[in-house]
């Protein structure tokens, strides 16, 4: 079940209407926490036992991280926590990945190497929910928060259905404080909440699922194209993936709105980012401040020397490749964001410095991140090391290697990219919203809903993420 | 409460008004475009999937009538992967054309897939004929049918999904935004419609699709299954033969609605390796009227030899002009035969 299709609007409309009708946060919450599970058991049921054993073991370790002032105890249960956690994600995502890797090492310095293979499927959203849990222990660990003893609230942190799937990955210290609060209907902001959704239905419903075709036809014979459909291609990817994404944030972002949940901001206009360093403070945020809080920082973030930092940013950010992925093409994607952010760091300390001011720079430098993102999307997308290759002779050399083209109509696209960051940027200045007469807006949407329907695919093709 | 209740029916005005214009501004499929400006010229349409789109061609047809044709013409109005329902769709929506002069319609006798495999799940053709009267007939012929329950359900499910797809014109956004900017559509020269703009494009290297291409070198590197597949052919046939009850609701549903336009139906089955018994039995229970097999090897046995195919499936450009003039001929013969009949 995904955001885009009818039978989700069905079931979001029914989990609505009951949340708001039952009486009391005990009720609510177990009826959130039933239907999180039976949205997330429409793809997998027997994968919720993942979800369950996940949450008891945070919960058991929360409580004794907390409950004990010795520096061991409290070391172990954190370490258990992380080993569950970490477990189960490495089993499910990526056992595969290393043995096949050890396996060609192996092979290549000329060992016979049988190891162990097994077909794993992936639970959707493990990377997700894993990373969350997680945040939990290391918070509790490092004093941040409290533990809940409510198994119930803890429970619904990890399964709340809006972000279980593709986050956003939300911390403890943010979601737990709201359990408490008390809230009511009237209290909901629902004219930017209801058009949040729209927007996010739109970006990925109608544009991203749009470009998919033309994107996927160039990579799967990227041998067959000329050097400018590689650049329309990549560019067309840039676009598709960023409105999967940042459509699936939004439209959780808004659903959970609707039940009266705050979720953190996901994306903030990423392709109009000033540097490299910025983009990736605008692009999928909660992840990329979950690595600075728990991975940099660890490890000693920024405050030791300056070759250790840069160090530190390298692991960091390859690491995080790896987490999109179990290939070495994440890990390729992942390095690349390390070096290009190593190099703005040196850069902006020397030379860099004086022309940051200048007024000139400032567009060429947008653009310089931008393209930068946009090439390194080359071994995200690409299937194989091959088609790297390929890819890089078309879009760096521009070799020509086929005949083929691309239509024009990939400039809607584009224009329609512009007018949801336009509009994502309107929508948070949620006066202008509220200004609206109730009547007007509700004949608009209505009308929005109409055009967007017209825009959609035939079928639902699932979220890009939704494989991370 | 009234003011949320406002709200929501201010809501559906927009949302209804929308997808009303919209409606309006959706193009219509080519060959019912062209269709309506030869319509005054046309008395025999063939409708199928690529069987007929590749292996009929009218103007051959026309020529080898000759007299019997006149001053009319015939039209092919076959086209990729179409099924049955589809086939009711277009003869409802021909039949709601004015073609005063329309004599015949040949439909081709295809086997009925209530899962419709052999189509594109999603694809927009699909939603197109999923319009209220298809759709609630097929609801009452599985609500009637003897599915087990839980498939009833199911297969209700994905056609009231249909309908409802279509009637919110799911994905013609795009469509709607092309008519409305480029130019209006010129049938001279249209490939879709063929050389003769009779709606017949042959099997050929230049106008196959990749999969057919695809399948033909298939096809030429392994032709066993052909060969063996018409040697086992003559199957036999047995008037115990069961048909689908859905199968035989719909096809004397169109053979009434076909009737009452005054328009003749000849169900015609192209050289397939595949029996049929279906379409013989509804010819001797009276269902139809009108049958012209060509899946019998010890009759046309060229139909079946590699020289003429294209593919598995197909017959080659050679191939579809011997079929068409063979057909020309049988139509003549029970043409005439029908219409003494109808005078007497």
């Amino acid at each position: 079940m995904i955001f885009t299709e009818f039978r989700f609007l069905a079931f979001f409309a029914i989990v609505f209407s009951l949340h708001w009708l039952l009486r009391g946060p005990t009720l609510r919450k177990s009826w959130l926490l039933l239907a999180s599970y039976t949205f997330y058991a429409a793809w997998d049921w027997r994968f919720l036992s993942l979800i369950w054993i996940s949450t008891i073991v945070d919960y058991i370790a929360g409580l004794r991280i907390a409950g004990s002032e010795a520096p061991t105890t409290r070391k172990r249960w954190l370490q258990l926590s992380l080993l569950a956690n970490l477990g189960v994600l490495g089993f499910f995502k990526y056992y595969g990945f290393f043995i096949g890797s050890a396996e060609s090492l192996l092979t290549s310095i000329g060992f016979e190497a049988n190891l162990p293979t097994l077909q794993i499927i992936l639970p959707v959203g493990i990377s997700f929910f894993t990373f969350q849990t997680m945040s939990y222990s290391l918070d509790i660990y490092y004093r941040k928060i409290q533990p809940t003893r409510s198994l119930l609230d803890l429970s619904l942190f990890v399964g709340f259905f809006p972000q279980l799937v593709a986050g956003p990955i939300v911390r403890a210290s943010e979601f737990l404080p709201q359990l408490k609060e008390q809230r009511t209907l009237a209290s909901v902001a629902f004219k930017p909440a209801l058009l949040l959704f729209m927007c996010g239905f739109v970006k990925k419903a109608c544009i991203s699922d749009n470009l998919a075709p033309m994107v996927d036809a160039y990579f799967e014979t990227p041998e067959l194209w000329t050097a400018g459909a590689s650049w329309i291609a990549l560019t067309g990817y840039a676009v598709q993936i960023y409105c999967d994404f940042s459509g699936y944030s939004d439209m959780a972002i808004a659903c959970a709105a609707m039940l009266g949940y705050r979720l953190c901001l996901n994306f903030d206009a990423p392709y109009l980012a000033r540097d490299i360093g910025d983009l990736w403070r605008r692009w999928h945020i909660s992840f990329s401040t979950w690595l600075r809080d728990y991975l940099f920082i660890p490890l000693g973030g920024s405050r030791c020397s300056a070759w250790r930092a840069r160090r530190n940013l390298f692991i960091t950010m390859t690491l995080g490749g790896l987490w999109h992925g179990a290939s070495w093409n994440f890990v390729l994607w992942g390095a690349f964001h390390g070096l290009a952010l190593i190099v703005h760091s040196v850069w902006r300390k020397s030379a860099g410095k004086s022309l940051a001011d200048q007024m000139w720079w400032k567009p060429v430098a947008s653009i310089l991140a931008v393209w930068f993102f946009v090439a390194c999307l080359i071994p995200f997308r690409s299937p194989d090391f091959e088609t790297i290759g390929v890819v890089v002779q078309a879009f760096l050399l521009f070799q020509d290697h086929g005949p083929d083209g691309v239509t024009s109509g990939w400039v809607y696209y584009f224009l329609a990219l512009y007018g949801a960051h336009w509009l994502a940027s309107w929508l948070r200045k949620g006066n202008a919203i509220e200004r609206i007469p109730t009547p007007a807006f509700a004949f608009g949407l209505g009308i929005l809903a109409a055009l967007s329907f017209a825009f959609m695919r035939v079928d639902h093709p699932p979220f890009i993420y939704f494989q991370f | 409460m009234l003011r949320f209740t406002l709200h929501l029916l201010l809501f559906f005005a927009g949302f209804l008004l929308t997808v009303s214009w919209i409606q309006s501004l959706v193009p219509e499929r080519q060959k019912l475009e062209w269709l309506d400006v030869v319509q005054q010229d046309v008395d025999v349409i063939f409708i199928g999937s690529s069987h007929v789109f590749r292996q009929i061609d009218p103007h051959l047809f026309d020529l080898e009538r000759g007299a019997a044709a006149g001053e009319f013409r015939s039209l092919n109005m076959g086209a990729l992967g179409m099924g049955l329902n589809e086939e009711a769709y277009m003869l409802d929506r021909i039949l709601d054309e004015s073609t005063s002069n329309l004599r015949w319609i040949v439909i081709e006798g295809l086997p009925f897939d209530m899962k419709f495999q052999n189509e594109n799940d999603f694809g927009k053709r699909r939603l197109e004929w999923h319009d209220s009267a298809s759709t609630w007939r097929l609801v009452q012929s599985i609500l009637q049918g003897d599915l087990p329950s839980e498939e009833k359900w199911s297969q209700i499910q994905r056609h009231v999904e249909h309908w409802w797809r279509r009637s919110i014109n799911l994905a013609r956004g795009l469509d709607v935004v092309e008519a409305m900017t480029s130019e209006p559509p010129s049938f001279d020269g249209n490939p879709g419609l063929g050389v003769n703009q009779d709606g017949y494009v042959p099997l050929e290297v230049e106008t196959a699709t990749k999969p057919a291409r695809v399948r033909r070198q298939r096809f030429l590197k392994n032709p066993k299954p052909l060969l063996e597949g018409a040697r086992a052919l003559p199957k036999p046939y047995s008037d115990e033969h069961v048909v689908d009850h859905y199968l035989r609701s719909l096809v004397k549903e169109m053979e009434a609605r076909a009737a009452k336009e005054g328009v003749g139906i000849i169900w015609w089955i192209h050289p397939t390796l595949e029996p049929f018994h279906s379409w013989r039995k509804m010819l001797a229970d009276g269902d139809i009227q009108h049958l012209l097999a060509y899946n019998q090897p010890a009759r046309y046995p060229a139909f079946f030899e590699v020289r003429w195919r294209w593919d598995l499936y197909h017959l080659n450009r050679k191939g579809s002009e011997m079929m068409t003039k063979i057909f020309a001929a049988d139509f003549k013969a029970l043409t005439s035969a029908a219409e003494g009949a109808d005078g007497q």
